[in-house]
């Protein structure tokens, strides 16, 4: 089975450059892209547009820009990290910001990590192979069906 | 029974004159009923024997001839006189000769004549008066009168009784003078008395009636008035005063309440407007952080794929001006880090603590080296320099002026950039000094102002907001910073950090110094 990466991003030049970035690092994955928290949400949950269709497969990791549309970053990872299914979901904050608010209530609010984009593409390809080679290859994902 | 202090001194005088004039008129009378009695018994004796005399006289005919008749008729002369009860003639040898009897109540006993003389023998007065005629004794006048001296003593009792009664009435009477002159003031003196005690009028006089004892003792009691009167002005005067002050004090409360109250709301809706405009600063970093990085990144991002990837398809123009665009978008990315770095050092919250400057400086020229490994810079920190400071704005402080020292000196062979403690004017001042380009000091005044550059960028990369943000968080701290420079020569920057607690801060946003003080 694929591993799949679910990123949650709005803007479509990170979109392109982060799907840009994970190619040229050769990680071959499937790449899910939500444009705003509810799609994010829909994807995860089997709802909306996802809704009657078997559940889709969760996601290895998720990464999660903040500023989304509609239902914002922080709140995504809140209901994620509420519902049984999604609980031990990796999630991995991708973002403009390192505001010290926004640095704070992402690691409150249970994410796995935060790593702000670098506005350098060269930076940007780097930390977004490094980000790809841990959590895909390097990290042990929880079991799917695991219990607590 | 009222005892006799507490009687109104009115009826004490009454009843001590009283008192006085009866016992004397009782003495009087008494001396003079005996007196009067004395007499009396011895006038009696006296008129008796006149009497006797006169009967003896014109008797003595009757008695030398026997006539009986005529003796009784002469006693009969008698009746005239009422103290007279029995009269009798007895001749010369006793022989009673004629008698004379008031009335048949008189009980007259005619016994044998005795020797001449008078006694008296209960309250009656018994005469033998002999009668001679030429040295002849011719016979015996016996009288006997009623004195009634009990009758004339009762009569004088009466007169004295009537003397007392008049007596007393005339008591009475000038015990109502007295009253007039005595009591009344007394009393109005009293009701005075009791009047101020009642009213707390000390305005109220007695009226003084006399010069006496008791006119003094009015005078002294207006005097004391008019004492307690001027006393108790100067009290109520004093009184109206302490009251008025404490009127024109709780006035003043009031008004000082009033106008806390007013600051106190002007003081909330400042803090609510700079709460707000805080409010509004921090959503303009944040979106200031994402939204002005997004476009830059995308701009940076697809003209390093086009280095990167399309290359070949780019002439060496072409390359060079993707080079450029690569190059402004860092440094605009670097400025916007700055701006944001210069807007959390105004409005962070200040914690200050006791912290280990050399540690934090250590920490920073390590993080210089790693970030610029291409510079030689030889980095000398003064150990266990301490600090009563915020440690996140003081790095932001230490990072800005040993980057700069080390920037400014990197491009010589043996840079050096310190740190170090030294005093300046009594207070403890810290410095960072390098041997880098140093500056002209005729430009200090511009060292920390926003976005003023005394270098050019293609000498030295910077934003200019550098030494603005450390001035902020210098004068956030209550302390001074200046420099001192020479072109070629290297810069030193002073800094102070004054101890909250010694009282040498003045304010937090105290403006720090420029240039040299």
């Amino acid at each position: 089975m694929p591993k799949i990466i679910l990123l949650v991003e709005d803007n479509p030049d990170d979109e392109e450059l982060t799907r840009m970035a994970l190619e040229q690092s050769n990680i071959a994955n499937q790449l899910v892209v939500a444009h705003d928290g509810v799609e994010a949400l829909d994807y995860l949950f089997g709802t909306g547009p996802y809704a009657g269709q078997s559940a889709p497969a969760l996601p290895t990791v998720v990464l999660l820009d903040l500023k989304l549309p509609r239902v914002d970053g922080l709140e995504v990872l809140q209901r994620i990290r509420k519902e049984e299914r999604t609980r031990r979901l990796p999630v991995v904050i991708l973002t403009s910001s390192k505001e010290e608010q926004d640095v704070l209530d992402s690691y409150g609010y249970g994410a796995n990590s935060y790593i702000r984009k670098p506005v350098e593409f060269d930076k940007f390809f780097e930390a977004t192979r490094q980000l790809g080679l841990y959590w895909l290859v390097l990290n042990e994902a929880p079991p799917p069906n695991g219990s607590h | 029974m009222k005892r006799l202090r507490d009687l109104p001194i009115r009826m004490k005088l009454l009843a001590l004159i009283a008192l006085s004039s009866m016992l004397s008129l009782l003495v009087a009378g008494a001396v003079m009923v005996a007196y009067d009695l004395v007499i009396y018994k011895r006038n009696s004796i006296a008129s008796a024997q006149t009497l006797g005399e006169m009967v003896g006289s014109i008797s003595s005919a009757a008695l030398a001839f026997g006539d009986r008749k005529a003796a009784v008729e002469y006693l009969g002369t008698l009746r005239a006189r009422r103290d007279i009860q029995c009269a009798a003639l007895y001749t010369a040898n006793g022989q009673l000769f004629a008698t004379y009897q008031r009335n048949p109540q008189s009980s007259c006993v005619f016994g044998a004549a005795q020797a001449a003389g008078a006694s008296v023998v209960d309250d009656e007065l018994l005469l033998y008066h002999g009668i001679t005629e030429r040295g002849e004794r011719l016979g015996t006048v016996y009288l006997r009168a009623n004195l009634d001296r009990t009758a004339r003593a009762l009569r004088y009792a009466a007169v004295v009784g009537a003397v007392l009664v008049g007596a007393l009435l005339l008591g009475l009477f000038g015990s109502s003078l007295m009253r007039r002159s005595i009591s009344q003031p007394l009393m109005e003196m009293a009701e005075v008395a009791q009047a101020v005690t009642q009213r707390r009028d000390y305005s109220l006089r007695a009226v003084k009636r006399s010069s006496d004892e008791i006119g003094q003792l009015t005078d002294a009691i207006n005097q004391m008035l008019a004492q307690t009167e001027r006393s108790a002005g100067e009290l109520q005067r004093a009184n109206e005063r302490l009251l008025s002050e404490i009127m024109e004090h709780l006035h003043a409360r009031d008004e000082v309440s009033a106008l806390n109250a007013t600051l106190e709301q002007r003081v909330t809706e400042r803090t609510q407007q700079l709460e707000m405009s805080n409010k509004e600063l921090q959503s303009f970093s944040y979106s200031v952080s994402h939204d002005l990085r997004t476009p830059l990144r995308a701009i940076e991002g697809f003209s390093s794929a086009l280095l990167r990837n399309h290359a070949s398809q780019l002439d060496g123009r072409g390359q060079d001006y993707l080079q450029r665009v690569r190059a402004a978008t860092q440094r605009m990315s670097l400025l916007i880090d700055d701006l944001l770095s210069l807007a959390r050092t105004t409005r962070a919250e200040m914690k200050r603590r006791d912290i280990d400057l050399s540690e934090l400086a250590q920490k920073s020229a390590r993080e210089l080296q790693e970030a610029h490994p291409e510079r030689q810079v030889n980095f000398i920190i003064e150990p266990e320099l301490k600090a009563d400071a915020d440690p996140q704005l003081i790095r932001v402080v230490l990072d800005n002026l040993l980057g700069n020292a080390a920037k400014f000196s990197g491009k010589k062979p043996d840079a050096r950039v310190e740190f170090g403690r030294t005093l300046h004017n009594g207070a403890d001042t810290y410095f960072v000094r390098d041997n880098g380009v140093g500056f002209d000091m005729n430009y200090a005044g511009k060292l920390f102002g926003v976005f003023q550059r005394l270098h050019s960028s293609a000498e030295f990369e910077g934003t200019g907001i550098g030494l603005a943000n450390v001035h902020r968080v210098i004068a956030r701290h209550g302390g001074t910073i200046w420099a001192d420079s020479e072109p070629g020569r290297g810069a030193t920057f002073f800094f102070t950090l004054p101890n909250p607690s010694s009282g040498d801060v003045h304010a937090e946003d105290h403006p720090a110094g420029r240039g040299q003080p």
